[in-house]
């Protein structure tokens, strides 16, 4: 194997040799990328050398695209009204200490500092949320906030919205396309919605021409960004596409209402892995249905999954009896709250709300796993002791060193 | 024809010198998925021998050793796994100091390998722990490190890992 071998192995390494490494800030950052974010944060109090690099924006960029093609949430936010009060509680999907859980959402409230500010409203994209606090009458203030780093930035409104009223403010924020992220802010004016968006890099507000007919209802405060465009749906509206490159609608196909009814009955709305996934249900059985994927071309929508959850009730039988179920049309006994499309292990699962429980449905091995314990009480109570979160309560978590 | 002529394909030998002045002869087709050494074999250098000022023998034998099972084609891919497996359980000394020969001597996928390592060993660790590793002196004062603790306590929060390996 060898011609010649002198001196044989020699012994520990010198020490020089390891400050190499830390003096290469290539190989350095070829390190540090591979870290997850909560590791990062920590080892910024390494040195001024370590920081520097893991705050810059060009490493906080690559780290969110090597993040961001993974795919997975890390939790989610829940934010609901009870009799004229809010709430706001993190449950952590992918094991992460049940300390961290109260500590960001309590950070979440301390960026206004003032006691009675409520949070009225959330939107998150990508791990970036915008959120929008109640500071008492005719005073609402927005910030785009990162529950990971902390880090937040003020929002002015759009020029004259003081005449106006600020309906929802939807956040776009893609990192494999850019570091800057974008608000589109739906505005109630003289009878019809108007469309603005700021970007994040500019900080200039640029009004759409487009205008919505106020008749119709849509989910536009759980508007869902995909490839440039902020898409919505409407329960007897036609679905929209907007673009905020154009500042214009594009087109988009709806579902049908069923005969006979008035309006679609939708259980989900959102995107996973570049896929929109819609959930309409009819009738009675809330256990078992179809999940609607749209054509990449945005030709129409088809079944792409069929779940049923019908054994739910078998492992719960205190909480999800029959019953319920035919008792209660409207309110819901299980409700999906996420669905994560995983490329990598090919399959997709479903996070699904229950009374006491999140439980994750794997697509692919068709299994049912308990992911995270809900609190009683914490939750809404709707329906007697039967309380379970809505979709668009939920708001996807990622921890992301993205900056704000 | 074509066969019998690739089966007496003549071997082509380079020899690789470690900083400590050791010698290693490699089959050149091994050797060159270090890019530096292609590079060098293609402008004529690889006649005498090779020298690597910045690698050391311990290293070097490592290096050597990773380019072998991932150049060679009897090898199948859960032997290469194995093998890697094993690799990365080195001390994280050593796999620095491959990272820092797999960067001069540009093996890419030995480089991945190596980062992967180091980071999958030091993410729980504490800043303490990763100073010693690393050979670090802090220079923030307490009171700037504080600041940066307080932003995100969450970070410092958990079980994390003391110890230096």
């Amino acid at each position: 194997m060898w011609r010649t071998y002198v001196n044989g192995i020699s012994g520990d390494a010198p020490a020089e040799f390891q400050t190499s490494v830390t003096g290469n800030t290539d190989l350095l950052t070829e390190i540090l990328l591979r870290l997850p974010p909560k590791s990062l944060l920590r080892f910024q109090t390494v040195c001024k050398d370590w920081f520097s690099i893991i705050s810059s924006q060009r490493f906080r960029l690559l780290h969110c695209r090597r993040k961001h093609s993974s795919g997975k949430v890390d939790g989610l936010f829940f934010c609901w009204w009870v009799y004229g009060n809010n709430h706001v509680d993190f449950i952590p999907i992918n094991g992460m200490p049940k300390k961290q859980m109260g500590m960001i959402p309590l950070a979440f409230k301390n960026i206004v500092k003032c006691t009675s500010s409520k949070i009225e409203s959330l939107h998150s994209c990508n791990g970036l949320f915008c959120i929008n606090f109640n500071l008492g009458v005719e005073n609402q203030v927005y910030y785009v906030y990162n529950p990971n780093t902390n880090q937040h930035r003020s929002i002015q409104l759009p020029a004259g919205t003081e005449l106006r009223q600020v309906i929802v403010m939807n956040l776009a924020f893609d990192p494999m396309v850019s570091d800057s992220y974008r608000l589109v802010c739906v505005i109630k004016s003289n009878g019809v919605y108007e469309f603005s968006v700021y970007s994040s890099e500019t900080g200039i507000w640029k009004d759409s021409k487009e205008i919505l007919d106020i008749k119709q209802e849509y989910f536009l405060a759980q508007g869902v960004f995909l490839n440039g465009c902020m898409h919505w749906v409407s329960e007897n509206g036609s679905f929209l596409r907007f673009e905020l490159d154009s500042l214009c609608f594009k087109m988009m196909p709806s579902t049908v209402i069923p005969n006979g009814m008035l309006k679609r009955n939708i259980r989900y709305f959102g995107q996973s892995s570049g896929h929109l996934h819609l959930i309409e249900v009819q009738g009675f059985s809330t256990m078992s249905f179809e999940v609607l994927e749209l054509e990449s071309d945005y030709s129409k929508w088809f079944v792409k999954y069929r779940v049923d959850l019908s054994s739910l009730r078998t492992m719960y039988p205190q909480m999800l009896s029959e019953e319920f179920d035919l008792v209660d049309v409207n309110r819901r006994t299980c409700n999906v709250v996420c669905v994560v499309v995983d490329d990598k292990e090919q399959t997709t699962r479903f996070l699904v709300s229950t009374p006491d429980v999140i439980i994750e449905y794997d697509s692919r091995c068709m299994i049912i796993k308990e992911v995270a314990i809900v609190e009683k009480g914490k939750i809404p109570v709707m329906w007697e002791d039967v309380s379970v979160f809505e979709w668009y309560d939920a708001h996807r978590y990622v921890e992301t060193m993205a900056c704000v | 024809m074509a066969e019998a002529s690739s089966s007496i394909t003549e071997k082509f030998f380079l020899t690789l010198k470690s900083s400590d002045g050791d010698e290693f002869v490699l089959e050149e087709s091994i050797a060159i998925q270090s890019i530096t050494i292609k590079n060098m074999v293609e402008d004529g250098c690889s006649s005498s021998v090779i020298p690597l000022s910045k690698v050391d023998t311990e290293t070097l034998i490592k290096v050597i050793e990773y380019m072998k099972m991932h150049s060679s084609t009897s090898s199948n891919e859960e032997e290469i796994e194995n093998f890697d497996k094993k690799f990365v359980s080195n001390s994280i000394n050593t796999i620095l100091n491959i990272l820092e020969a797999a960067n001069f001597l540009d093996i890419n996928n030995l480089l991945e390998l190596c980062a992967e390592a180091v980071a999958n060993r030091i993410k729980n660790k504490t800043p303490e722990a990763v100073r010693k590793i690393f050979n670090i002196t802090s220079d923030f004062t307490p009171e700037e490190e504080a600041e940066i603790r307080n932003e995100t306590p969450w970070a410092f929060e958990g079980n994390l890992d003391h110890s230096l390996d």
